[in-house]
């Protein structure tokens, strides 16, 4: 069995999934076929709901991915080949030629500065931005390595130019490169393709065609600072800020005729969330948008599109769209719609229009599928194993990741992601941590006492030209190498190629330096690198300090060669004096107890800790009630699949009693937590009332949720037989006597009862559609003469099951759409048995109408589970304004909880249908498990730490850390006649992120922080300030 | 020459000394973006980076004042993009209690020390940024004046 | 003229020992540069209140406004003070937007001579230019710094300026039949009050300083409106120090040192009485930590006086004399 993956695709999901699979004791192969990992998320300017600059967020990851030594990054490569079995794959990938040898080129730019190639479209600005036939795709791409585009290059295609070959110092080009076929072994292969959004595929009438119609992708890259149009909102056809600004929903998705019958997912929000961005960027634009129904079901989401209407002026109507025609003297278009609210023909004019085209499959999906021999569905995804396992594709060993399976949002595709880690370490289980490396370093580590005198290595970059041109780096090399400690002092071409690191190694033994700088590029990229030469040379990483004289100096000041060279000479500088009070760091490593404590035996809590179980961590389920399954245990029949719940709950139950690893406690509460990341110490009451106190390196919170129980609306009191929520009638239906549905008439069911409303619960509860549309079909099935009325506002059908499921139940009631402004009205009119008139107003035919029905189900929202407070205090984790669960991260950490050590899944997070539970289940089984997985956790050098002597106990610290990372200590001491308590601040590095938020916050400086020291901040102050020389650079 | 003439030639010739924090993730990002992009901006700014916008102690602002900056920019994520949270949303209270209390009270021109939040992607922005600043600070003059 | 030098020659880096990261010390540096003037707000002043910033009557308020970046609340010292002063004086009280700190911080705490002197300098020239010819002041520390340091570098520092804490103000101002102290305390038993006096105002003057006395002289009249002083176990020369003066750190001693004194004022009173700010900022800290002393109600000497001063009509005192 190999213990090595295959990811193909690196985008968000791929990205994740292979930092996951490291974490877990295996390496990765990640293979994409772009020149760059970061996918559609790159792309993207903000997220929702939280607008999150996008990359902001990922780049962090991508250059993660980048460092990781057991990640094996193959961009611009393509699986050309798998044979083999589960365990065991033969891969052939194809390393397709860059002409720009990947181990020289340093990313500097030169050749596309020189190529005299007029420009190109730019496929990652969505052809709206430019670019040379020598190219990266974005600035942030990794790796950093251009690649020449074979079609357009000169040299390639015509023979002349070569003009790149002449300007680049490292000697990078190469345009002999041919295709590479390169071999590797795996044993298992996750596919995480992601999707395409082809806007020219449209049927004409949406007008794509035109110029200043645009799809949804183009417009993320128009509003992205960093896009064609430097974040300036402007239309196509003249540079101008349009003004009025139409967004056309569902612009062929959840439509037959476009070949796209399922629902995209994620439209409803980024239309949100791209007109909020546009108010905030111009403030002349209007937003309208032509909607459908709000699919805004994740955490915070319906409540988004509101705020967008009532805190930032966009408008929405409800419409259907009939064609986009342009005016062609402005370019404007004309939107001729149907308004679904008047039910009038209208037309609207629009400068500029944004169509949220649907999200496909990839355009070669089906030749991947072939290669790897997997099936597709009916829209061309992936097809998963089966519904509830959404990662498993129809061969065993090959896992499906993200959009490539059907449409899911960013942190669906995260929570995917790691799911899919952790059931690909289930499959491997015996052969992890057999071919991942850990870097050791042969030379012991020198001692280096801060009384040493410091003798400080200072190599400064040339960068090729990218620096020597724009600064003059003699001249700097001479002033720094006359400062006091410092023993050695060089400049060179590329102070990051390999023989340049020999070479830092070489000086740091031949002078006996216990500090070394390099003043060179961005210590966000590099910094890695040359702390490793550093540790290779027995330096403590941490006595290492980078200077970036090249994005702070060079490229910016490029007409400025006197105060560049001025600049890189006081940055050197004012790092010497920084430099010459770091300490070495040290990386603690803290033992994890390898068992985990699961809350909650819901399909959440039970999924997680099966997932664990199977990878050999003893996992303990404590359960309030008196059996395992949670609210499964109250459902009659299950959607889409239409199998009885009670056959699903029964086997995995099964499955999960005879499991060794596991360990139930029914009827049990937790009492107490104490500890942290790998080694809690908890207290629970079991069901006799025995205190049992276990030990556990993790723990998952599944606690799941409840339905809503709307006392006082709709005539529903919880007592009253005919006015009831679905679950009521769901565990009516398990019981085999359905004699009760002769007698009925006519049923009203009536959707989003208390739910999006202005106060009180205010969002979209996910599951309430899907579950109304299953018991009315159900109902009808039961008794074919029963009519059946359903009162809802939108449908909430995302995701690729679901539109389908819909549309084949649609006969099966009469739909009347009603409006939060005028709610139905339900009055009793008889006893025995009790009769109701609905009274309705229906915004579709735009009529009044009443009516009577002899049953009324009202679908209710899920609400959070009770007495959570208690428990989110124990654990020292937040819950969310709804009651929920908090998250780390609403869109990159779905799963942690910012204290490391305790994660989430299922309803506690939101409420969620059970394949989402599932996949969060697995999801949050595999965030835990890395830790088990590893035994231990490596502490950083970088945290804060408290001089005990300073510290006030005033308990500042403690309050403002975001990692729960502070702790107050109390004890009592003596002093000459009183004896008083007194209370430290103690910081637990296991769990600081030293972020240094509490030092500044320390009213009395107490707080140090390694590396971002106050005196080597004051040092660097005054160095800039005080020690200043105006001795301009060059002349 | 006249006081205006004076002032003037002050200006131009003047060439402020300013400091810049930036926060590893977001802003000094946005810092490299720049620079990668090739947008020019003054040589006036020297960047210290911290790893987030809530190590930055006003204890440094005030230093850098007392050693003759002219001006002290601090930079951080967009509120909601702290890459530890709520590392940001301290800065702010923090640098808006410095700012009423103590620079405004010792009669510092309040433009001299700034708080501005740059992403990862705003490059541009950070080059406009330090434009304005820079020019704004010239246009007051030295601070030791 | 020896304090500093003990500072200086500790070796150890001298801004080490400040606590609040040098926060205050800094503005003090900032202050002593010649371009620097300050824009104090001076929004607490109350409407009513006339200031100005010429005349013979200068209310010193020292640092207290930068407390405020840390220390809710602490400006009520300065607004009680000015209230007190401005009922008694018929000119407007000169108060500076441009006050700069004594120095008394850096000179104490970190030796820091010459810019105390900077301070000094740039001090007396905005009193010169202001024409003031007394100097009141509520803080302990200010006054020390004025009435012993400023004079031993500035011969004629005395001869120009008659400099007053706000207690012996008061004294004067009572024995001089200017004022009556009013406002009886209608509860039954009588509330029991100390006072802890500031080493700034006791040990750390000249022997001849009859502050300590004058203190106890108000007090006693209090008993007539219905408070009774009480001395804590240590008192006058003799007291205990809140455990830190000019921004050093508190530490665990200072604290225990604190809680003691916090025990002490517990057996005499209910109410504590001081003057000055920094003994009040970490007397009511310690509050915060321990549950046994927190009852304690800790007031400036001006804050409870306020209420208690009645300015009595020259006017109308003759004529009943007549
Ligand atoms: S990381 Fe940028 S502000 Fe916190």
């Amino acid at each position: 069995m190999e213990g090595a993956v295959l990811v193909i695709g690196a985008g968000i999901a791929g990205i994740q999934t292979s930092l996951d699979l490291t974490e877990l004791g295996l390496k990765v192969y990640l293979v994409e076929k772009t020149p760059s990992i970061g996918g559609r998320m790159a792309q993207l300017d903000k997220t929702f709901p939280t607008n999150d600059c996008s990359l902001c967020i990922l780049a962090p990851k991508m250059v993660e991915v980048f460092r990781n030594p057991n990640i094996e990054l193959m961009t611009y490569h393509e699986v050309t080949s798998i044979s083999g079995e589960a365990g065991n794959f033969d891969v052939t990938v194809l390393k397709k030629p860059r002409y720009v040898d990947d181990e020289k080129c340093k990313g500097c730019g030169d050749c596309a500065t020189k190529c005299p190639k007029i420009q190109v479209p730019n496929i990652f600005d969505m052809n709206l931005g430019k670019r040379k036939s020598v190219y990266i795709p974005f600035p942030q791409a990794v790796p950093p390595i251009y690649v020449i585009d074979p079609e357009l290059c000169l040299k390639l295609t015509k023979g002349v130019c070569g003009v790149c070959e002449k300007v680049c110092e490292a000697k990078a080009i190469d345009f002999e490169q041919k295709p590479q076929e390169i071999n590797i072994k795996v044993g298992a292969v996750v596919v995480a393709t992601g999707f395409d959004m082809p806007a020219d595929e449209l049927s004409p009438r949406w007008g794509y065609r035109f110029q200043n119609v645009v799809s949804a992708l183009e417009y993320e890259r128009i509003l992205c600072a960093s896009g064609p149009f430097g974040g300036h909102v402007l239309r196509l056809s003249d540079e101008e800020e349009p003004e009025n600004i139409a967004f056309i929903q569902c612009a062929g998705s959840r439509d037959l005729h476009e070949d796209v019958p399922y629902c995209s997912s994620v439209c409803c929000m980024y239309t949100a969330k791209e007109a909020i961005i546009t108010v905030e960027h111009s403030q002349n634009a209007k937003c309208f948008v032509f909607r459908h129904d709000i699919r805004a079901y994740g955490k915070n989401f319906y409540e988004f599109t509101q705020r967008a209407q009532d805190e930032y002026g966009v408008k929405y109507f409800q419409t259907k769209i009939s064609t986009i025609q342009e005016d062609p003297e402005t370019n404007d278009l004309i939107i001729h719609y149907e308004d679904l609210k008047t039910g009038k023909f209208n037309d609207f004019r629009a400068n500029l229009v944004v169509l949220a085209t649907p999200l496909v499959p990839k355009k070669d999906i089906g030749e991947l599928a072939t290669i790897l021999d997997v099936e597709l569905d009916k829209y061309e995804f992936f097809k998963e194993k089966s519904y509830f396992n959404k990662s498993l594709s129809s061969r065993e060993g090959i896992f499906l990741c993200g959009f490539c399976q059907g449409p899911m949002d960013i942190p669906e595709t995260v929570a995917d992601a790691s799911g899919v880690a952790s059931q690909v370490a289930t499959l491997l289980n015996s052969a992890k941590f057999t071919q991942v490396r850990e870097k050791e370093f042969d030379v012991a580590e020198k001692e280096v006492k801060p009384s040493d005198e410091p003798r400080i290595g200072v190599l400064i970059c040339h960068c090729g030209i990218n620096i020597g041109k724009y600064v003059d780096v003699p001249n700097v090399r001479d002033y720094i190498k006359s400062m006091p400690n410092v023993v050695y002092c060089e400049d060179n071409l590329y102070s990051c190629s390999s023989d340049s690191q020999e070479l830092i190694k070489e000086k740091i033994k031949e002078h006996n330096l216990n500090r070394f700088i390099v003043a060179s590029c961005t210590p966000r990229t590099h910094e890695p690198l040359f702390q490793e030469t550093c540790q290779e040379a027995g330096l403590n990483k941490y006595l290492f300090e980078m200077v970036n004289i090249r994005d702070q100096c060079s490229w910016v000041h490029m007409t400025e060669k006197e105060a560049a060279t001025d600049k890189s000479m006081d940055l050197i500088r004012m790092a010497i004096s920084k430099s010459r009070l770091i300490k070495p760091q040290k990386e603690e490593k803290i033992a994890v107890i390898p068992t985990a404590l699961v809350i909650g035996g819901g399909i959440s809590g039970m999924t997680a800790s099966l997932e664990l179980a199977n990878q050999g961590f003893k996992t303990y389920i404590i359960e309030k009630e008196k059996k395992l399954g949670g609210n499964l245990n109250n459902l009659n029949i299950l959607y889409p699949i239409q199998e009885d719940a009670s056959i699903f709950l029964n086997e995995i139950v099964g499955k999960v009693e005879s499991n060794n690893n596991i360990e139930v406690h029914l009827e049990s509460t937790i009492n107490n937590v104490i500890g942290y990341i790998g080694n809690y110490d908890i207290s629970i009451n079991d069901s006799k009332n025995d205190v049992l106190e276990l030990k556990t390196g993790a723990i998952i919170v599944a606690t799941g949720g409840q339905e809503f129980k709307p006392n006082g609306l709709f005539q529903y009191d919880g007592k009253n037989k005919q006015v009831m929520t679905q679950l009521e009638l769901e565990q009516k239906l398990q019981n085999t006597d359905k004699a009760w549905l002769e007698k009925l008439k006519r049923v009203t069911f009536i959707l989003c009862a208390g739910a999006r409303q202005k106060e009180g619960i205010t969002y979209c509860s996910n599951v309430c559609c899907g579950t109304s549309i299953k018991n009315i079909n159900i109902l009808k099935e039961l008794n074919p003469n029963l009519e059946i009325v359903v009162l809802y506002r939108d449908f909430q059908m995302a995701k690729k099951e679901f539109e389908e499921y819909y549309r084949n139940r649609r006969k099966d009631a009469m739909f009347l759409r009603y409006d939060l402004d005028q709610m139905p009205k339900v009055t009793n009119i008889g006893k025995s048995p009790e009769k109701y008139k609905v009274n309705v107003f229906d915004t579709n035919l735009q009529d009044n109408l009443d009516f009577e029905t002899d049953l009324i189900v009202l679908a209710t929202p899920m609400v959070p589970a009770d007495n959570l407070k208690e428990l989110a205090m124990m654990l020292k984790v937040p819950l969310d304004r709804t009651g929920f669960f908090l998250e780390a991260h609403v869109k990159l950490r779905p799963l942690d909880f910012a204290t490391d050590g305790i994660f989430l899944c299922g309803v506690a997070q939101w409420p969620k249908n059970i394949q989402d539970s599932i996949s969060q289940a697995s999801g949050a089984a595999g965030r835990a498990s890395r830790f088990l997985s590893a035994g231990e956790i490596t502490t950083s050098g970088l945290v804060a730490e408290v001089t005990q002597s300073k510290c006030i106990g005033c308990g500042d610290c403690e309050e403002i850390c975001p990692y729960k990372a502070i702790e107050l200590v109390e004890t009592t001491k003596e002093f000459e006649d009183v004896s008083i308590i007194i209370k430290k601040s103690s910081i637990n590095s296991a769990l600081c992120k030293g972020c240094g938020t509490c030092a500044a916050t320390c009213p009395v400086g107490a707080i140090s922080v390694k590396h971002y020291d106050f005196d080597q901040i004051n040092a660097m102050i005054d160095s800039y300030l005080l020690e200043k020389v105006k001795n301009g650079g060059s002349t | 020459m006249t006081e205006t003439k004076k002032k003037l030639k002050k200006t131009k010739d003047f060439e402020p000394d300013l400091l810049v924090f930036c926060c590893n993730w977001c802003s000094y990002a946005g810092a490299d973006l720049a620079g990668v992009s090739r947008f020019q901006y003054p040589p006036n700014i020297r960047v210290i980076r911290v790893m987030c916008s809530g190590r930055i102690d006003p204890s440094f602002v005030l230093k850098a004042l007392k050693d003759g900056a002219d001006g002290v920019l601090i930079s951080g994520c967009h509120i909601g993009d702290c890459h530890y949270i709520s590392g940001n949303e301290y800065a702010l209270e923090r640098f808006e209690k410095m700012h009423k209390i103590l620079i405004k009270q010792l009669g510092i021109n309040e433009n001299r020390v700034r708080l501005e939040w740059v992403s990862a992607s705003e490059g541009k922005r950070f080059a406009e940024l330090i434009t304005e600043f820079t020019n704004q600070i010239k246009e007051l003059g030295p601070l030791k004046n | 003229m020896a304090r500093y030098k003990i500072r200086q020659s500790a070796k150890k880096n001298v801004d080490e020992l400040i606590a609040h990261k040098g926060v205050y010390t800094t503005i003090t540096e900032i202050m002593s540069q010649p371009y620097i003037n300050p824009d104090r707000s001076l929004e607490w002043v109350p409407k009513n209140i006339k200031i100005a910033d010429k005349g013979s009557v200068l209310y010193y308020v020292g640092c207290i406004p930068y407390f405020n970046y840390e220390f809710d609340k602490i400006d009520v010292i300065a607004l009680s003070t000015l209230q007190i002063i401005s009922k008694i004086e018929k000119e407007p009280i000169v108060l500076f937007k441009e006050e700069i700190c004594c120095g008394h911080d850096v000179y104490w705490g970190q030796g820091k001579l010459e810019i105390f002197i900077e301070l000094a300098k740039k001090n007396i020239k905005m009193f010169e230019k202001a024409g003031i010819s007394t100097i009141v002041t509520a803080c302990a520390e200010c006054y020390r710094t004025f009435k012993v340091d400023y004079p031993k570098l500035f011969e004629d520092f005395s001869q120009k300026f008659e400099v007053k804490h706000i207690i012996e103000y008061v004294y004067e101002m009572w024995k001089k039949g200017k004022i009556e102290f009013i406002g009886k305390n209608e509860s039954e038993e009588g509330i029991s009050f100390t006072y802890h006096d500031p080493c700034r105002l006791s040990r750390f003057l000249p022997e001849n300083n009859a502050i300590t006395d004058n203190t106890r002289e108000i007090f006693k009249e209090f008993k007539k409106l219905g408070y009774s002083f009480n001395e804590m176990e240590h008192n006058k020369s003799n007291s205990l120090c809140c455990g830190v003066n000019s921004w050093m750190n508190c530490n665990e001693k200072s604290k225990a040192l604190r809680y003691k004194r916090m025990l002490e004022a517990k057996s005499a009173g209910s109410i504590m009485l001081t003057s000055c700010p920094k003994c009040k900022i970490h007397l009511s800290c310690l509050q915060d930590d321990y549950e046994d002393i927190s009852s304690i109600e800790i007031s400036d000497f001006s804050e409870f006086l306020v209420n208690h001063i009645k300015v009595i009509d020259s006017n109308k005192n003759s004529e009943v004399e007549k």
